[in-house]
């Protein structure tokens, strides 16, 4: 059926048979990109790219294989929050404060409160004087679990969320589920740099940075703004499904490239935050410089990734980073930027991390991967 | 056959003697017959059958720990990474100055980094602050670990721990064709107790702690005793010459002191350098090591089987490493008792849903057959 739309809809490309030979190269190829990803990126009804630079798009699939790849399976213990904290708090590198963990199981932070029980959770939710908060999941992504939290209200036993709505305390703590979440975090709530807020309204708003680390240095190869819109308390596109908005950045400069959102099921270019009405024309991030330097000084400790993704939340005490994704959506970039996230420096990368990923293959696997190299060969 | 024979031929009971051998080799306990001679189970006649059979082969370390830490934690086994991530936590652990790379890929956060033989040179020469230990980043058992005293401008030359010498450039040469990354850290002394017992050598404890549905627990623990002029404590299966304690774990009591001579694991007494009676020694502050340990523990969440080394020294109790894979037989030789301890099989079982969970779906349906092959009967 999405062939068919991609070859015959109302703006299909007037040579149906190239159209038809690129889909089934970029779907079976080492792209590995769905027609229904062909559809989502418009390159079915847009003719602002050529071939070359339309067969960059890869899968959001091929995400996997490419971090697997590039980045040391032994060090994917940084995925979960509560190591990456620890390990980043012998830096001096700005993260957010962890005030309390908690867990079922006696995770825990050097420094912060350790919540044991449902009992010591509420209890301490119930003390006013530790609001504002941030709650999220140690193990999460897509922002799923991460609410902001306002204030205590006595009266009712409630919490308030950011977001205005209110829930009893003790049903929203039993609604966690802090064994699947690896423990929950209950952090410092960062405020937004004062440009920011004037754009987005009075919540963090972040950027991802994915950087590569090839031979002795570490490149910016890609950046998105992650701009939150309406209601909501995080910033996560969610592949569209959130509603929020993504900005593409001009690595050099910091300055938004164009915004999009999803309209009508479709990623369409939005000229102003629907919010506060303001322009992204020629809008420059604050704090760009920082923003390149904390991911390079970042990337340094991370000696088993050659690949990073990282999210950095523009403050109103700086650029803070917030995580580092050992495996990350490649749509955000491809979408924001409107251009295919395989680039010179991702194939040099992934070139230079084979070997060791090579390595720590089993006999059979290295079978395996032989033939999936070849067909990982882009073309 | 040199091993069964010898069963044969020393063993009071040779036949159910050599059942059980046969039984440890082939079954859950993988214990080779050159293990099993080792351990002196032949001759035994203190253990009970079922206190023998917790004994099991060092090969089963690899599986024991595969089922009980997670793959993405296992970059804690370099130093470097470790020592970061001990940092973040205020763990204490020895400062590193400086890391030599040739790739200049390893950073640690207020550390000199090296990368070739001239900054070596000049940084031992004018910059490095003695005494020395350096190391490599993925050393194990002590190997390519050296102390230095201090360096000699006169002759240019390095002083070792042990009063041997060797030229800076020659030693910086060597560092820099091989292709690991070394270490230069703080030198740790031992404290007074334990310098008038093993000399300037540095001694450590091996504590296996293990995770389970009530929380860490302590299931072995073990005194690494260095001898003559090594400078790690090692024991290196028996090879180093170093000697061996068992712990008592409830109140950190030395219960036994081996060494190995003429191939055979011993008890011995008295240290053999100092002439110091081990009877009766209690570990210095062992509440201590094991609150600090039980704090340190709880931070690797994905390491429910953890092996950790804790120098004994003039500042107290310092982590050294943490081990993601172990060797188990230190704990079989200094306790006399099989490290599949009721302790461990609760740890096993308390890791065996996640370890599952992570698997692809052929190799779950091959492990519980494993499981019960892994089994000890």
């Amino acid at each position: 059926m999405n062939i068919l739309r991609i070859l015959l809809g109302k703006r299909a490309r007037k040579v149906p048979f190239s159209t038809l030979r690129e889909i089934l190269k970029m779907r079976f190829g080492s792209q590995r990109l769905l027609f229904q990803e062909y559809i989502d990126y418009r390159l079915h009804d847009l003719d602002d790219l050529n071939a070359s630079e339309r067969s960059r798009f890869l899968g959001n699939g091929r995400k996997f294989r490419l971090n697997y790849v590039c980045n040391d399976l032994h060090w994917f213990m940084l995925g979960e929050k509560l190591p990456m904290t620890l390990f980043m708090m012998a830096t001096e590198l700005p993260m957010p404060k962890i005030h309390a963990v908690y867990d079922l199981n006696g995770r825990n932070l050097p420094g912060a409160v350790t919540l044991n029980n449902l009992d010591e959770a509420t209890d301490y939710l119930r003390t006013s004087r530790h609001y504002p908060l941030f709650a999220k999941p140690s193990h999460g992504a897509y922002g799923w679990g991460a609410l902001g939290l306002r204030n205590y209200l006595p009266e009712s036993d409630s919490i308030i969320f950011l977001n205005g709505q209110q829930r009893k305390i003790t049903e929203w703590v039993e609604s966690l589920n802090p064994e699947f979440a690896r423990g929950i975090l209950f952090q410092e709530l960062l405020k937004p740099h004062p440009e920011i807020a004037r754009v987005c309204g009075p919540r963090v708003s972040s950027i991802r940075v994915t950087s590569t680390r090839i031979g002795r240095r570490n490149t910016i190869v890609s950046a998105v703004w992650r701009i939150p819109t309406g209601s909501n308390m995080m910033d996560n596109f969610q592949h569209g499904a959130s509603g929020n908005l993504l900005g593409g950045v001009n690595i050099l400069s910091g300055q938004i490239i164009r915004v999009v959102g999803k309209v009508n099921g479709r990623i369409e270019t939005v000229a102003t935050h629907p919010d506060t009405g303001m322009q992204f024309d020629q809008y420059i991030l604050p704090d760009w410089p920082q923003v390149t330097e904390i991911c390079e000084r970042a990337a340094n400790y991370l000696m088993g990734m050659n690949l990073h993704h990282w999210d950095i939340a523009l403050t109103e005490r700086g650029p803070v980073i917030i995580e580092n994704n050992e495996i990350a959506d490649l749509d955000l970039h491809q979408h924001a930027n409107r251009k295919g996230f395989w680039s010179e420096e991702i194939e040099t990368v992934r070139q230079q991390s084979y070997p060791r990923y090579w390595e720590q293959l089993s006999w059979p696997q290295k079978k395996v991967a032989d033939l999936m190299r070849k067909i990982d060969t882009f073309f | 056959m040199n091993e069964l024979l010898t069963i044969l031929r020393e063993s009071p009971e040779p036949i159910t003697r050599l059942y059980e051998a046969v039984l440890m080799k082939v079954g859950g306990h993988r214990l080779s017959f050159r293990e099993y001679v080792d351990y002196q189970l032949h001759t035994d006649q203190i253990l009970t059958t079922e206190d023998r059979r917790r004994f099991i082969g060092e090969d089963r370390k690899w599986r024991l720990h595969i089922r009980c830490n997670k793959k993405q934690w296992f970059m804690l086994h370099y130093k470097i990474p470790f020592t970061q991530f001990a940092m973040g936590g205020k763990f204490p652990i020895p400062k590193i100055y400086a890391i030599y790379d040739k790739n200049s890929a390893h950073y640690l956060p207020d550390t000199v980094l090296l990368d070739n033989e001239a900054g070596i040179t000049e940084y031992l020469t004018n910059k490095a602050v003695y005494p020395l230990f350096t190391k490599p980043d993925d050393a194990m058992l002590g190997e390519g670990a050296a102390g230095i005293q201090e360096y000699d401008k006169l002759s240019r030359q390095l002083i070792y721990l042990n009063g041997e010498r060797e030229s800076v450039d020659n030693f910086a040469r060597q560092i820099d064709r091989q292709s690991k990354v070394v270490l230069f850290q703080e030198l740790l002394r031992p404290g007074k107790i334990l310098a008038s017992i093993c000399g300037q050598a540095i001694s450590s404890l091996r504590v296996t702690m293990g995770r389970t549905a009530k929380g860490l627990k302590i299931i072995s623990a073990c005194w690494r005793i260095p001898v003559g002029k090594n400078m790690t404590d090692n024991f290196r299966h028996g090879v180093s010459g170093n000697l061996l304690g068992g712990i008592d774990i409830e109140t950190g009591k030395v219960t036994q002191v081996y060494s190995r001579k003429n191939n055979k694991v011993s008890p011995i007494k008295y240290h053999p350098d100092s002439g110091y009676r081990f009877e009766e020694l209690v570990i210095p502050e062992w509440e201590h090591i094991i609150r600090m340990l039980m704090l340190t523990g709880k931070t690797m969440i994905g390491l429910n089987l953890q092996n950790w080394d804790v120098a004994l020294t003039d500042r107290g109790p310092v982590i050294t490493e943490i081990n993601v894979f172990g060797d188990m037989d230190i704990h079989q030789y200094s306790n006399r008792q099989g490290f599949r301890s009721p302790q461990l099989e609760e740890v096993l079982a308390y890791s065996y849903r996640p370890y599952l969970s992570e698997l692809s779906w052929i190799t779950r349906k091959i492990t519980p057959f494993l499981r019960k092959i892994d089994s000890l009967r």
